[in-house]
Formats: structure tokens, sequence, C-alpha cells
């Protein structure tokens, strides 16, 4: 387990936990601190501690909560209508309908959605997750090493967000189509439940449906520059591999030159969690290529994986790791059924052969 | 004496009696209120109406428990029907619905010696506080102002104001004894 304490904490979230505990948080930042709250046990606790704190610092004025004050004004008010209870229960009636006219006013003037003139971005670090809510209700879970960007007229009249990575997406229900926007390709939803995964330094893009349908625009097809659209429905996955020296064209010109597989399957039930595990720390490899679990192991873990052997990049490998904190764990794992050896320096990790390494084993 | 003999009467006070009870209890059960609320303005005004209901109802009420009990409870029904017609939504409250926390004193509450002390380390606290941080912390707390109002009067950027109260906070959250417990093993 990663021992995580707050002064670990984002300091965004902090500020955002702060601004809702002080009672200066917009609607929007309430619903993102409230869901925060919600979804992790971490948060949580920081919140229920700064709470307290708020609470607790009033001790620094007391005198300013002021009881003879409070004590003249009862005296004051019972004083001009002594014996008359009747009276009293229409100047309560008064005082309340009062206090509630102001309250209303002052919520009202709270709920005003303030402008903002910025987007707004996420940026999620290597090595962990987060889970936030878009100011239209949209779950989305934000996968290591990932951004998600909006701009702050989102779900006026669009509701179009761009991502960056990975993330996992339940879609509230609306009249403006969602738009997931990545760097290649244009995801298109009217409510439902899916996974993009998209990481530019990735060789493949990918989006499965867990519930709904949707629309991925872009260049699909091996033979044509064309943009093209298709429909991936659900339980069903869309997958892009493109070549290995694409790798380098990305970073030169965000164009995909060579797509080498389009494909799109059914996926059983039993299949999904290797599409959404990550939402709950579960990696399932279901025989990729170790040139694709390092990619997602350095995310996940916040390290540098290097591989001495080329041979090594296209070994496959079947398992999965639930809630494994440490990656030598998971590389201990890994080793006890492929013939592979490890080192591990820091954040710096190198993988070879082991000495009975053949390249067909698995 | 047995369950049989306690006999239960009107409870009945006068207007000296009263005016004690009043002030005795008005700051405690304004915090209690604010506990659920988060809201000074309308703790008080919550605490002022119970102590008044109490006055308007002596010599008809029945008592079972203390005054001040009676008092708390009161005061937490309201603040619940506060909360449910208002329709606020405050994670504190559902949190010490969940852990049963609703009826629960904090100690400094109810022991003196443990509210100096408490009272003591805020003070510490705030006052090491660097200058600025300290008195953004104080306009808000205290002077009821919002964000922006504070980056008004000091000609600061809001985002400063949000920073020097989340180190403020922070701070103090952390003089109180929380940085121990803080330490939870949760994988994201």
């Amino acid at each position: 387990m990663i021992v995580f304490n707050h002064s670990n904490m984002k300091e965004i979230d902090k500020v955002l936990i702060t601004k809702y505990v002080t009672r200066q948080a917009n609607e929007e930042e309430i619903a993102m601190a409230k869901y925060l709250i919600s979804s992790s046990k971490d948060h949580e606790e920081f919140y229920i501690q700064l709470y307290e704190t708020w609470q607790r610092s009033i001790y620094y004025k007391i005198g300013f909560i002021d009881s003879e004050k409070a004590y003249s004004d009862f005296h004051n008010s019972t004083e001009r209508v002594t014996g008359t209870i009747f009276k009293l229960k229409y100047l309560a009636i008064a005082a309340s309908f009062l206090i509630i006219c102001g309250t209303a006013f002052y919520f009202y003037r709270e709920a005003r959605p303030k402008k903002i003139y910025s987007s707004t971005e996420i940026n999620v670090p290597k090595g962990v997750m987060r889970k936030i809510v878009l100011p239209d209700g949209t779950k989305v879970t934000i996968n290591a090493g990932s951004t998600l960007k909006f701009e702050s007229d989102f779900g006026k009249r669009t509701r179009t967000v761009h991502l960056n990575g990975e993330a996992y997406f339940d879609i509230s229900k609306g009249e403006i189509p969602f738009i997931v926007s990545t760097h290649s390709y244009t995801i298109r939803d009217i409510g439902t439940v899916f996974n993009v995964k998209a990481y530019p330094e990735d060789l493949s893009f990918e989006t499965m449906v867990i519930e709904g349908e949707v629309q991925v625009e872009g260049k699909l097809s091996i033979d044509s520059d064309k943009s093209q659209m298709i429909s991936v429905k659900q339980q069903q996955v869309l997958k892009l591999n493109y070549s290995r020296n694409v790798e380098h064209v990305i970073q030169l010109d965000k164009d995909f030159s060579e797509i080498i597989e389009v494909k799109v399957q059914k996926i059983s039930p039993t299949q999904v969690e290797v599409y959404t595990g990550w939402t709950e720390d579960l990696l399932v490899f279901e025989g990729i290529t170790f040139q694709e679990i390092t990619r997602i192991m350095e995310r996940r873990y916040d390290v540098e994986i290097i591989m001495d052997n080329s041979d090594l990049r296209d070994l496959k490998y079947t398992g999965s790791f639930k809630n494994i904190d440490d990656i030598e764990k998971a590389l201990k794992i890994m080793k006890e059924t492929t013939d592979i050896d490890y080192e591990k320096q820091g954040k710096l990790i190198r993988i070879r052969k082991g000495v009975n390494f053949k390249s067909d084993s698995l | 004496m047995t369950n049989n003999t306690i006999e239960i009467g009107a409870w009945d006070t006068d207007a000296k009696t009263f005016e004690s009870i009043f002030k005795s209890h008005y700051v405690k059960l304004t915090l209690y209120a604010n506990r659920f609320l988060n809201d000074i303005s309308i703790s008080e005004e919550i605490a002022s109406e119970s102590l008044t209901f109490l006055w308007e109802k002596k010599g008809t009420l029945i008592i079972s428990s203390s005054i001040t009990s009676y008092l708390y409870k009161m005061v937490q029904n309201k603040c619940m029907n506060y909360i449910k017609h208002q329709k606020i939504e405050n994670e504190y409250v559902s949190y010490m619905i969940r852990n049963k926390l609703v009826d629960e004193l904090p100690e400094h509450d109810t022991n003196p010696y443990h509210e100096k002390e408490l009272a003591e380390q805020i003070r510490l606290a705030i006052d090491t506080l660097p200058e600025k941080c300290k008195l953004v912390f104080e306009m808000s707390r205290f002077e009821y102002l919002k964000n922006r109002e504070i980056a008004e009067r000091l000609n600061i950027s809001q985002n400063t104001v949000e920073r020097h109260i989340t180190i403020a906070l922070e701070k103090l959250r952390i003089s109180l004894g929380y940085v121990i417990l803080s330490v939870i093993t949760f994988v994201f």
C-alpha cells in the first residue's frame, strides 16, 4: 500500500476542500469537492479534520459570539410583548419569514454561477489517479499521467473535454452531446459509460463502451488518410495500433501516418476489467506485450522501465495485479512465470532476459 | 428510591435564573449548531430561538433530562430541519450521521480545562502565522468577508487569498494534533 498522508495531497485538492469548508466555493467547486470527499477516504478524512479545525478556530476570538448582546436582544423583544404570547407568535413568524427571505436571497446570490474566463485543466501525475465530477454531473476517473481539459463554458452550448491519456467516463444525461476530443480522434456520445485510452506516447488508441454507444471520428483506415466515422456499441472495443516508428512521428507533428491495425471486437463481461480495472487499481494483462505492459507500469508506479533486449518488447504476458502498491511485488510475480530478471535503482527499472530465456516463452 | 417515585413536573424558572441560563448556554449552543450549519449567523439565530422557546414555555414544559441536554437536543432538531428545508447538503453532517457522532459533544465543549487548552493552542497557532496570512485568515473567519472582498481590500489576487487561507487552516489542523492521525493507507 502506498502510504499517502495529507502532506502528499495535491495542493489543488487542499485549496478546493478549504474553499468548500470556508464556504467560498462556487457550485462547480462544491460538486467537485463533494465528489473528492465521497470517493476517497483520504480526502474525506482531510475534509473532516479541516471542517473541525475551521469550527474550532472560532476560539481565537470566541468573544465575537456575544452572549451579552444576544441576551439584551432577547430581553428587549420579550419585554415589549410581555404577556401576549399571541403577539410574540406573530413576531416569531415574521422574524422567521425574514430569516428565510434573507437566507433565500443569500443562497440565491451564492448559487449564481460566477463567470470564469479561463479553462480548467486537470493534470494527473504518474503514480496516482483521480475521480472528478464535471459541472454537468458527468463522473470522470482520470488515469495516471493524463490531462483533462475543458473550457469555462462547458455545459452551456457544448460539452467538450480534451483528453490526453486515459479516462473512464460516466456521462450524465443531457441534451447536449458529450464530446471527448483526443489529439487524433473525436468521440461523440449521449448518455453512456465508456473508457478512452489515448496516451500520445502509446502505439495504440482504444475506446471501450460499457453502456450505450459512441461514435469515433478520425483517421480509421490503413489505406486512407481521410477522416471517417465508426460506431462502437455496448460491450465493444475499438482498437487501433500503430507501427513502432510512429513514436517519433507523433512528437514531430501530431499526425499518425502508420495505422497497422483497426479492429472492433465484442467483449465478454469477464473481459470488461481488462479495460476498466484500472479505475479500481486492478491491472489485467491479457496476452499483451511487455512493450505495452511497461508503459502501463511506468504510469501506474511513476517509474522508468528500460528493456535491455528488444526481444523482450514483444514477449507476451498474461496476469493481473490487484492493489499492488509496490512495483517490485508485481515484478516478482511476473518473474515467477516469465524468464526475466530485473534490477531496481530508485525510479529506474532495468528488465533483462533470464538465463533460460526463449523468445517464444508464454 | 425506585423508578416509580421520581416526580415529573413542569419546568419553571424566574427571570434572574433564566438570564444566567441564557448567558451560560448561548455560546455553546451556537458552536453546537455551527457544527451542523457551518454558518455562525444562522447558528446564533437558532441558539437564540431555542432559548427564547424555553422562556416562553416555562411552567409548561416537561423536561425529563436536564435543561442543558434539552437545549442541545432542540438545537440539533432545529439544525436538521433547517438543513432539510434549505436543501443544504453538508458532507460533515452526513459523516456525523454515518459514524453516529450526532449526539456526541466534543470534549472541549463539556470540560472547561480542555476548552482553555484548545483556545490556547489555537491562539498560538494563529499568532505564529505569517502576518499577511494571519490577516487574511482573520478577515475570512471573523469578518464574514468573501475571498473576493478580501482580495479587493488588500489589493492582492483571489488566488493569493485562497492560498493564505489554505495555509492557515492547514497549519491550524496540524497544530491541533492531526498529523499522526492523517496517515492513511489508501491506494489512490
